[in-house]
């Protein structure tokens, strides 16, 4: 007898097992194949996801360099984006900035000096499309730099510390008067001839954003043909039909006046202005004093802190001649303009929130130059401007040692420097600084700010700066967004 | 004629089978080489790509986020283990030129249990890549934030294990 007999109803199984174990060895081959190039789709799929959106980001990166370098028109236009599209329409302008096989960018004017670039790209087979925004203002505003020298150059102690971008027309020299010691400078830095490092001050300061000394000069106000210091005057509405007379003395040559508007405040004549301005907490009201002097020094005019006396928010404090004391604490936004002179900063000056909390918190018993730290209990959202004709002083109070400045201060064709007697401990600004001439802090026989200068940049007036602050030909980037 | 046919000796025999077992255990230890080699290789290209992978979604997205300090839309929470931020989602000029942005809800970012890392808006979250041992997220200088994210992969006791790590800075943009 056999080993192994099937039998009639057995016949046939054999082949019936093999199928069954044909078709799931090929359904198991089918399904690690159909794996397979799932996996594979879904990788090519990613990657050309990425490659349309490296395409769409290149050209909007070409558009940047595009606006970037462009000239600006007399009316202060940058001609890369007025030219394709100067109405506000809603609708870009006819013909895109960037246009290639693989990218295009164009331009939709929004008004007020705004655009908006869209970048739209492909994939070579059409299946995947990306839209990258951003918008850009024609004309970025002085404040942008945590420190800007025109026509100076700028001598760096090696206890300073600078945050926030900074740019000199001239050069930067960095001194070396404590050994081991050096400036620590956190922000990019250039300047349009080789940094001057005497001593070890090379190899003690630390750049931690990179810089460049060799770059080109970056633009300046052109006095006759950009908005004056003058036009303030006209900007705080005191002049019009709005305006009114707060206090009045003299006349002809002589007259002095004190005007309100509702843009701000004016003092015009020849006297000396004090500054004092004051948060009230209950009642979230902004005041402003006015102290005002004659020629020989006289107090000729007090104000008090009455209705009169509330600053508009925003609001320009416009002077004719020296602001003599400028001190106090702002909770909103201003200007404060001294048409053809100095402004002397008389002691601290800064921000406070509702509560009156400051933005940033100063330990002076910290010896070191992290001593100057954003307060994690601010609210607010103050923003202060000062522009002088001539120089922005600091000059601080006599029984204070050390001085505090929140805000952008810019000398137009003077220095930002020390103006005060005798010696001092240490100065520190929250805002940006930008001068013709050079800038100190302390000037040694003549005392000073000797034992440091810790100026960090308030990175909210890159977006917010301060009312009718004076603008830079150079394009303020803001609002990237990647749309789909 | 007999002693032309006679079989090998068992010294033959014995050389044989040693050349031929030290041959085999020549190829298979190159063999096995090879394949950890090729694990490994293949775990690090992998990984790197992971990296890539989890790096371009976080910049991407972070990207369009603020660090102003008015309006900053992004923090570092849970030990520096979770990255939650907003991105811009609307940007309109008011009548006096001043630009006025608006956010979208809550992106967070972190490293479950699971060694997943994740994504979640909306109260949904999403897996992104994982193997994952580390993701570790640290604010630094002014409004920058850097990434550190770290993969393993492989078995150690096969010594196929690839550890790698890579860290990214971002800086977001409005």
């Amino acid at each position: 007898m056999p080993a192994f007999q099937l039998s009639e109803r057995q016949k046939g199984s054999i082949l019936v097992f093999v199928l069954v174990f044909a078709i799931v060895v090929g359904a198991a081959a089918f399904a690690l194949v159909a794996e397979s190039n799932a996996g594979l789709k879904l990788r090519q799929m990613e990657n050309k996801n990425y490659r349309t959106l490296v395409d769409c980001l290149n050209g909007l990166d070409i558009a940047r360099n595009a606006v970037e370098t462009s000239n600006y028109d007399s009316d202060g236009h940058n001609l890369a984006l007025w030219n394709i599209d100067s109405s506000a329409d809603g609708a870009p302008g006819a013909s895109p900035l960037v246009d290639n096989s693989r990218v295009t960018v164009t331009i939709s004017y929004l008004g007020s000096f705004w655009y908006e670039l869209t970048s739209i790209a492909s994939s070579n087979d059409g299946e995947i499309s990306k839209e990258v925004k951003e918008r850009v203002r024609e004309r970025d505003f002085f404040s942008r730099y945590a420190l800007f020298i025109e026509n100076g150059d700028v001598r760096v102690g090696d206890t300073t510390s600078y945050y926030g971008p900074v740019h000199v027309n001239k050069n930067v020299i960095f001194n070396d008067s404590v050994s081991g010691v050096g400036a620590q400078v956190y922000g990019f830095m250039s300047s349009t001839v080789p940094f001057t490092f005497n001593s070890n001050a090379e190899s003690e300061t630390q750049f931690y954003q990179g810089y460049a000394d060799d770059l080109g000069k970056d633009g300046w106000i052109d006095l006759p043909d950009s908005k004056a210091v003058e036009d303030y005057k006209n900007d705080t509405g005191a002049y019009g039909g709005s305006g009114t007379v707060l206090w009045t003395t003299g006349s002809g040559g002589n007259l002095v006046e004190l005007r309100k508007g509702p843009g701000g405040f004016s003092v015009n004549g020849n006297v000396y202005t004090y500054i004092t301005m004051s948060f009230d907490k209950a009642t979230k009201t902004q005041y402003i004093q006015f102290t005002i002097r004659n020629t020989s020094g006289a107090v000729i005019f007090t104000s008090t802190l009455t209705s009169d006396y509330q600053m508009p928010d925003p609001a320009i404090l416009h002077v004719e001649k020296a602001i003599m004391g400028l001190k106090g604490e702002i909770r909103g936004a201003a200007t404060v303009v001294s048409e053809t002179d100095d402004i002397n900063i008389s002691a601290d000056l800064y921000y406070v929130d509702d509560e009156g909390d400051h933005p940033m918190i100063f330990d002076p018993l910290n010896p070191s130059n992290t001593n100057y730290l954003p307060n994690p209990n601010y609210e607010g959202n103050a923003v202060l401007g000062l522009i002088a004709y001539q120089d922005i002083l600091y000059t601080g109070a006599e029984d204070d040692k050390n001085l505090e400045i929140n805000g952008a201060i810019m000398a137009m064709t003077g220095q930002v420097k020390w103006g005060g007697s005798g010696d001092k401990d240490h100065l520190r600004v929250f805002g940006a600084r930008i001068s013709d001439g050079q800038t100190y802090r302390s000037s040694g026989s003549s005392g000073g700010y000797n034992d440091s200068g810790v100026y960090v940049y308030d990175d909210n007036l890159r977006v917010s700066p301060p009312p009718k602050y004076l603008p830079v030909e150079k394009p303020l980037f803001l609002g990237f967004q990647v749309v789909r | 004629m007999r002693e032309k046919s006679r079989g090998m000796t068992i010294i033959e025999v014995m050389i044989s089978l040693t050349i031929v077992t030290m041959m085999i255990g020549l190829v298979t230890g190159a063999l096995a080489n090879y394949l950890r080699m090729t694990a490994a290789v293949r775990n690090t290209v992998e990984i790197v790509g992971q990296h890539e992978k989890i790096l371009r979604m976080i910049r991407s997205e972070m990207e369009q986020s603020s660090a102003n300090r008015f309006q900053k839309q992004w923090w570092i929470e849970g030990g520096e283990t979770t990255l939650r931020f907003k991105k811009l989602s609307g940007f309109v000029v008011d009548a006096g030129g001043n630009p006025s942005m608006s956010w979208s809800s809550d992106i967070a970012y972190g490293l479950d249990a699971e060694g997943f890392v994740t994504r979640t808006q909306n109260g949904v979250t999403e897996k992104i890549a994982g193997n994952v041992t580390e993701l570790r997220f640290t604010e630094i200088d002014n409004g920058r934030v850097r990434i550190n994210l770290t993969n393993e992969r492989g078995n150690l006791e096969r010594n196929t294990r690839t550890v790698l790590s890579t860290a990214a800075e971002v800086t977001p943009r409005n």
